[in-house]
């Protein structure tokens, strides 16, 4: 890569790192671990720096780079089906059940990585749906059910405070966690 | 309406204060310039660890006291990791076995049992880590994985095919704070804990590194120095370090070039038993199979699942199907369930959950490895396995 690439990738990256960061922060829900999908992300980015550099919009270039990497990264990592709680998953539930008042932020942080990857896209980034498509390298119609799938699982995380919907059934938790971020980083 | 809620949501957290930030545009520059340089030149993933362990020796040999490390790490026996004789350095084994860890915790502070850890194996990284997160933890690397220089200590798999190029970056090395078994130690105060909301961040834990044999890192999250040292120090090394972990299946027939890339174990009634269990397939290539890109299946079994698959595939869709006389869940839409899956299914055996997932270029799907493969052992660990491919 020339000169000339790697001055304008500089120049761009550090224009746009704090809004990628933030972006990395709301899907990654911690600013630590943001900063290691950013970096990742960023290393990508430079890469592929000649193609997004030419694309008609670099910044959805970066973007979907960034977002895929939050997915993809979660999802290669089989080990993040793993439970890490001390309590079986069923007991779990059942304490949720009694205690249902999770607020929203929790909610959010609990939902799987794609689905708060699609809610990021659509409500933050106020994407439409080909566009959450697009960036997520997926079908329109993926987008579609993973926001519904998404919603409603807020929907009965959170109850009906926050909606008109009444909430029909028991929080669902996600039964995994990423042993790496339990472990402390290292 | 709740969107828009949730849009709030998202404006708020997103104009949060944010922590000085430990990402870096000209470290992305340099790192996205040795990975194109690496695949432009067609190397093998595994060349640029063997690179970096040969950076390493060079790199050490003006960091490190010229005291020897006592064990002979790669022998079958264990070894506490106890000061150096002056003995010849030994080398970190290149590859572990994620079947059989190498390193076993001693002495641990109080309230922390060996119950209280996952253990995580593979060949490259072994693992524990404290479910409760009060900030113990500890990872040791095989030799060539972790990189130090004047600026920083990373450790990583540097592989093209979607893993990060280094999954631990920290700014500094951090302060020298004497030597365990022979070799500097450092104490790292690793950026962002303590300032986050996630698990690894309730609790301040600082970091102890060191290099426990040539070319192999460990790091060591402990809250306090004194009781990171002593943990350390008694931390038992080698291939006979400890108990094998029990498998409550046996595993048969399988294809040839799967090879187990991962093991995830837990301590429950005084057994450490396998829950997790993963395979690769294809050519050996220690760094891509050790972060899963070439993933083929995984096992996931045990009480830590409960009882019920109608619980584990909560969502999905699935038909009931009676195979080998078990009666399986087997999932309709895999990846609806989880986007790598590529065929799944759920199954009760005496009461111990199973889930069977393949993933990738597997050659054989979950309802062929439940009809042809797999073996359940029953409830009673003292019936389980510590070899479960037959």
């Amino acid at each position: 890569m020339s000169s000339q690439h790697d001055a304008e990738f500089t120049e761009y990256m550090s224009a746009r790192m704090p809004a990628l960061r933030r972006l990395a922060r709301l899907l990654c829900q911690d600013w630590s671990l943001a900063d290691d999908l950013l970096q990742c992300a960023m290393t990508k980015a430079y890469i592929h720096w000649a193609k997004a550099a030419r694309a008609d919009n670099t910044d959805a270039y970066v973007r979907a780079i960034l977002v895929r990497e939050f997915v993809q990264e979660r999802r290669s990592g089989w080990a993040r089906r793993v439970t890490l709680s001390e309590q079986p998953p069923d007991a779990r539930r059942a304490a949720a059940d009694q205690d249902s008042a999770l607020d929203l932020r929790t909610a959010v942080a609990a939902l799987p990585h794609r689905q708060r990857a699609v809610l990021v896209l659509r409500y933050f980034c106020d994407l439409n749906v080909y566009q959450a498509a697009d960036a997520l390298g997926c079908t329109q119609g993926t987008i579609k059910s993973q926001t519904a799938k998404a919603l409603e699982t807020l929907r009965r995380s959170v109850g009906p405070g926050y909606d008109q919907t009444p909430s029909r059934g028991p929080a669902r938790f996600p039964d995994y966690a990423d042993p790496r971020e339990v472990a402390g980083n290292v | 309406m709740f969107e828009q809620a949730l849009a709030e949501l998202f404006e708020e957290q997103a104009s949060e204060n944010p922590p000085p930030t430990q990402a870096s545009v000209l470290a992305a520059a340099r790192q996205g310039r040795a990975r194109r340089r690496r695949r432009n030149a067609g190397l093998a993933a595994a060349s640029p660890v063997l690179a970096v362990g040969a950076v390493l020796a060079i790199t050490f040999g003006g960091l490190v006291p010229s005291s020897g490390y006592r064990a002979q790490v790669s022998s079958p026996g264990a070894h506490v990791s106890s000061p150096a004789d002056g003995a010849s350095a030994a080398q970190a084994p290149r590859l572990f076995s994620p079947l059989r860890p190498y390193v076993s915790p001693g002495w641990l502070p109080k309230g922390l049992s060996a119950a209280s850890f996952v253990g995580v194996f593979t060949r490259l990284e072994d693992s524990y880590i404290d479910i409760r997160s009060t900030g113990v933890g500890l990872n040791v690397w095989s030799r060539g994985v972790c990189r130090l220089s004047s600026r920083s200590f990373t450790c990583g798999w540097p592989h093209d095919a979607g893993a990060p190029e280094s999954i631990v970056p920290r700014p500094g090395i951090g302060r020298r704070i004497g030597e365990i078994g022979g070799r500097a130690a450092y104490w790292v105060f690793p950026s962002g804990s303590g300032t986050g909301t996630s698990p690894s961040s309730r609790f301040p834990s600082r970091q102890l590194t060191w290099q426990y044999a040539q070319g192999g890192w460990a790091v060591l999250s402990a809250p306090d120095l004194p009781d990171a040292l002593r943990m350390a120090r008694t931390l038992r090394f080698g291939m006979a370090a400890g108990p094998t972990a029990a498998f409550p299946f046996q595993l048969t027939g399988l294809p040839a070039d799967w090879r187990v890339n991962q093991v995830f174990t837990r301590v429950d009634q005084g057994v450490r038993y396998a829950f997790l269990f993963g395979f690769s397939a294809g050519a050996v290539d220690t760094v891509a199979d050790d972060f899963a890109p070439r993933q083929v299946m995984t096992v996931q079994t045990g009480p830590l699942y409960g009882s019920s698959c109608v619980s584990y595939f909560h969502h999905a869709s699935y038909r009931r199907q009676i195979i080998n006389g078990h009666e399986a869940f087997v999932l309709l839409k895999p990846q609806a369930w989880d986007t790598g899956a590529k065929s799944g299914l759920c199954t009760v055996s005496d009461g111990v959950l199973a889930s069977l997932i393949t993933e990738g270029q597997a050659t054989v799907s979950a309802t062929g490895l439940l009809a042809h493969h797999i073996r359940f052992l029953g409830p009673d660990p003292a019936k389980w396995t510590t070899r479960p491919i037959g």
